[in-house]
C-alpha cells in the first residue's frame, strides 16, 4: 500500500517564500490589484513585500481585502495558487496585520516540535 | 477669725452627692511617689469639722502648695473645685475617693494651730486610717504592675468636668501602667456586635480614639458595652481612663498601635469639651485609586473619590447568619483616572444619594477580589464622609468637574470593563491549571482560559427554585402542587427554573469539567433558564439546545477550590465568566510574548527549558 505523504504546508509572508521554493504554503495578504486578465493578482502580504499570486483558473468574483491563498511557491515573490479564502469585511476591518506578521514570523524561525 | 467648716460636706461628698465650695481643714497629708510621669501626689486627710476624710486626693497642680507649707496641717481651705471617682478597692470594694481641684486658703495651719471641731473617721471604717505608714489595702502606687494594682489615687473623672487633669499622650499608653488619662476624639464606633457561642453570650462595641501623639482601638464589652455605647459620639473628645492594655490584634484594625485596650468596670469616660483644638480630628491616609490594583486582598485602606456613578440598592441575605442586607455598589474615580467600585451596606447605602457627584472619603475600607476586578468594601469598623471639607476633597471636586466627568476612566472593578485587569489575570492552559493543582490551598484560585466547549450534559441541568427574587434554593416538591423552601421557610404555589450545568471545556493541553451557574449557563446555551425549562415536554428540541452549545469556544474566568463534601476533597472548577473571543488580540499578544520568552528571542530573559 502507497502511502500518501502530504507535505505540510508552512504559513508564510513576503520574506519567508525564498526559503521555500517548490513548497507548499499559505499566504494572506490584502490585494493591491487584480490584473484584467483574471488569473493575476497582486499581494501586498503583511511584512508590507508584494507578492504575484497566479490562480489556475480565471476568479469568479472580484478579489478585495483580506485573502488567502494556498499554493507553490515559484520564485520569491511569486506563487501560483490552486485554492483561495476571501474573508468577509468583518474580519479585515479587525484584523490585527502586525501580529499576525509577528506570528508568521515566529513560527518560520523556531522549529516547530510538532513537525520533525 | 471664725471660721467655719462645712459641716457633713464630706458624707455628702462622699455618697456621690455635691457641696459647693466646702470649707475642710487639712489635718495632714502624705506623699506617694509618683508615676512615670515623675510627678508625685499627695493624699491629704481633712475634715468637715464632723468626718474625715483620708482619701483626698491632690491635684498635682497644686502640689506645690504643700511642699511650701502653705497646706500644712490645720490649714483651713475652702474647696473651689473637686471632683470624685470610685475606686475599685481590693477588700473593701468600691470606694469614692475625692480629688481636690483647686483651693482657696482661708486661714494657714499656722495661724489655726488646732483641729477645729471633733471629726469622726466616716462610718466604712477605712477613712480611719490616719495618714499612716501602712495601708494594708492600699499599695504604693509605683509599681509598675498590669491592672492587679488597685491604687487610692485615681484622676478619672465621672462626676463633673475637669479640665485641667494631668493627661497622658495615647502614645504612652502601655499595659505596664494604668494610672494614666487620656484625652482623645472618638474617630470612629462601631454598631453593636452581639454573638452567641459554646461559651455564652456576649455584646461589644469598639471605637479608634486620637490625640495629638496617636491612635489607638478601644473595645467595650457587656456592662461597658451598654453603659457607654449611647453616650459616646464621633468626633467628641472624652476623658478616658482605667482601660486595660494589651497587645493589639491588627486583623481587626489598621489603628497604627501596638496596644489596644479594652474598657474595665472602672472605666471612665467623661466629655471634655475645654481645650479640643489640638486633638486632630479623623486623619485619612490615601491610596490613590491606580494604587489599589496592586495591592493584596483584604488588605485595609483609605480611600477618596469622586461619586461617579451610583447603583441602585441590592437586598440579599447573608448566608452565614441568613440575614437580610442591604448594599449599594457606587463607582468612585480619582485624578488617577482610574475608578473603583465601593459598596455601601445598610442605612448607609439606603440613605446615599449619588446624583450630585459628591466626594466620598471612607477611611478602613477593604480591598476584594471577586474573581474579577478589585473592588473596596465598608467595613464595621469603617468611616465615609461625603463631600468633607479638605484640601484633597476640594482639589478633587475641581478635577472633576473640570476633566474628570467627561473623561472614561480605566476601572480596576473588572466586570465591566473590556480589559478589566482582574478577569484577564492568570492565564493558563486547562493542563497547566491541573498542573500548578490550582485550588488545592485554602484559597479558590482564579485563572483565565480560552478553551471550546465540548459537552454540556443535559441531565441534571435544571432545577426547581424558590420563587422569591434573591432565593435560589431548591424547592422540594410537595406532590400537591406546593413546593416548599427550606431557607424561606414558606411554601409556594409556583417555582422558577434555574440552570447548574456541567460541562467538560478542553483546549489543545487537555480538558477539565466545570459548573456554571445561571448567568455563565445561560450564555453557553443561548437560552434562558425558563424557556428551557418550559421545553422540557419536548425532549428532541431540549437536546437540541445542548448539542448546539458544544464546540463553541469562550475565554472562561475560572475558579477552582478544593471543596470538603461529605468527608471527601474534592476539586470543583466553576466558570464565573465565559465571554466571546471578541478580537483575541491581548491573547495573540500574550502568546507572542510567552513563545518569545521561551524561545530566547526579542528582549525577554529566555526561560531555562
Amino acid at each position: 500500500m502507497e502511502e500518501h505523504v502530504i507535505e505540510p504546508r508552512v504559513r508564510v509572508n513576503g520574506g519567508a517564500l525564498a526559503r521555500h521554493m517548490g513548497r507548499p504554503v499559505s499566504i494572506m495578504g490584502t490585494v493591491l490589484n487584480t490584473h484584467p486578465n483574471g488569473i493575476s493578482v497582486e499581494l501586498k502580504t503583511t511584512d508590507n513585500q508584494v507578492v504575484t499570486v497566479r490562480m489556475q483558473e480565471p476568479f469568479q468574483e472580484p478579489l478585495s481585502g483580506l485573502v488567502e491563498f494556498h499554493g507553490t511557491v515559484q520564485g520569491k515573490n511569486t506563487v501560483s495558487s490552486d485554492f483561495y479564502l476571501s474573508f468577509p469585511p468583518e474580519f479585515t476591518n479587525n484584523f490585527d496585520l502586525e501580529q499576525y506578521n509577528e506570528a508568521v514570523t515566529l513560527l518560520n524561525a523556531i522549529s516547530n516540535p510538532w513537525i520533525s | 477669725m471664725s471660721l467655719k467648716l462645712t459641716e457633713g460636706a464630706i458624707s455628702v461628698i462622699l455618697a456621690g452627692g455635691n457641696v459647693d465650695e466646702p470649707v475642710v481643714q487639712i489635718l495632714g497629708h502624705k506623699k506617694l511617689a509618683g508615676t512615670n510621669t515623675g510627678s508625685d501626689r499627695f493624699r491629704l486627710l481633712i475634715s468637715d469639722g464632723r468626718h474625715l476624710n483620708g482619701f483626698a486626693m491632690l491635684a498635682t497642680q497644686l502640689n506645690n502648695q504643700v511642699t511650701s507649707g502653705e497646706l500644712c496641717d490645720f490649714t483651713v481651705v475652702q474647696i473651689t473645685r473637686y471632683i470624685t471617682s470610685m475606686v475599685a478597692n481590693s477588700e473593701k470594694g468600691e470606694r469614692r475617693v475625692m480629688v481636690i481641684l483647686d483651693v482657696k486658703i482661708l486661714a494657714s495651719g499656722n495661724e489655726v494651730g488646732f483641729k477645729l471641731g471633733n471629726p469622726k473617721p466616716m462610718t466604712d471604717g477605712a477613712e480611719a486610717e490616719a495618714v499612716g505608714p501602712q495601708q494594708a489595702v492600699h499599695n504604693k502606687t509605683v509599681q509598675p504592675k498590669p491592672t492587679a494594682n488597685r491604687p487610692a489615687s485615681n484622676v478619672s473623672v465621672l462626676s463633673s468636668p475637669g479640665g485641667s487633669v494631668n493627661t497622658h499622650p495615647i502614645s504612652s499608653l502601655s499595659p505596664y501602667q494604668n494610672k494614666w488619662v487620656i484625652k482623645a476624639r472618638v474617630t470612629a464606633k462601631s454598631p453593636v456586635r452581639t454573638w452567641a457561642n459554646a461559651r455564652g453570650e456576649g455584646k461589644l462595641f469598639s471605637m479608634d480614639l486620637i490625640d495629638e501623639t496617636g491612635e489607638i482601638r478601644a473595645t467595650a464589652f457587656k456592662e461597658q458595652c451598654d453603659k457607654f455605647f449611647d453616650m459616646i459620639e464621633v468626633n467628641k473628645v472624652y476623658l478616658i481612663s482605667r482601660c486595660v492594655l494589651k497587645t493589639a490584634n491588627k486583623k481587626f484594625t489598621n489603628i497604627k498601635n501596638d496596644y489596644e485596650m479594652t474598657f474595665t468596670s472602672d472605666t471612665q469616660v467623661i466629655p471634655c469639651n475645654e481645650d479640643t483644638a489640638g486633638i486632630p480630628t479623623l486623619t485619612f491616609d490615601f491610596t490613590p485609586i491606580s494604587a489599589l490594583a496592586g495591592l493584596e486582598s483584604n488588605a485595609i485602606v483609605d480611600v477618596i473619590g469622586v461619586c461617579k456613578s451610583s447603583g441602585e440598592v441590592q437586598t440579599l441575605i447573608s448566608r452565614n447568619t441568613n440575614k437580610e442586607l442591604k448594599k449599594r455598589e457606587v463607582m468612585i474615580v480619582d485624578q488617577s483616572n482610574t475608578g473603583v467600585t465601593l459598596t455601601l451596606w445598610g442605612t448607609q447605602a439606603e440613605d446615599f444619594e449619588g446624583s450630585t457627584n459628591p466626594v466620598l472619603a471612607a477611611k478602613n475600607v477593604r480591598i476584594n477580589e471577586y474573581g474579577g476586578g478589585k473592588s473596596v468594601s465598608l467595613l464595621q469598623s469603617s468611616v465615609l464622609q461625603i463631600n468633607p471639607d479638605t484640601p484633597q476633597a476640594h482639589k478633587l471636586r475641581g478635577w472633576f468637574d473640570s476633566v474628570g466627568a467627561t473623561q472614561e476612566q480605566e476601572n480596576i472593578s473588572g466586570r465591566t470593563g473590556v480589559a478589566g485587569s482582574g478577569f484577564s489575570a492568570n492565564w493558563m492552559t486547562l493542563k497547566e491549571a491541573q498542573e500548578n493543582q490550582l485550588g488545592c490551598g485554602d484559597k479558590p484560585d482564579y485563572f483565565t482560559s480560552v478553551a471550546t466547549v465540548l459537552i454540556v450534559r443535559s441531565e441534571n441541568s435544571l432545577y426547581k427554585a424558590c420563587p422569591t427574587e434573591d432565593c435560589n434554593k431548591k424547592v422540594i416538591d410537595q406532590n400537591n402542587g406546593m413546593y416548599r423552601c427550606e431557607k424561606c421557610n414558606r411554601e409556594y404555589p409556583n417555582f422558577k427554573y434555574r440552570l447548574l450545568l456541567s460541562v467538560s471545556l478542553g483546549d489543545f493541553s487537555g480538558n477539565q469539567w466545570a459548573t456554571c451557574f445561571q448567568d455563565t449557563a445561560e450564555i453557553l446555551l443561548g437560552v434562558k433558564a425558563q424557556d428551557l425549562g418550559d421545553l422540557f415536554h419536548d425532549d428532541r428540541q431540549f437536546q437540541e439546545v445542548f448539542h448546539k452549545a458544544a464546540f463553541k469556544t469562550y475565554i472562561f474566568r475560572l475558579r477552582a477550590k478544593m471543596e470538603n463534601y461529605q468527608e471527601e476533597n474534592r476539586l470543583k472548577v466553576t466558570v464565573t465568566e465565559a465571554r466571546s473571543l471578541g478580537t483575541m488580540q491581548e491573547h495573540n499578544a500574550r502568546l507572542i510574548t510567552e513563545i518569545k520568552e521561551m524561545a530566547g528571542i526579542g528582549n525577554s530573559v529566555p526561560y531555562g527549558n
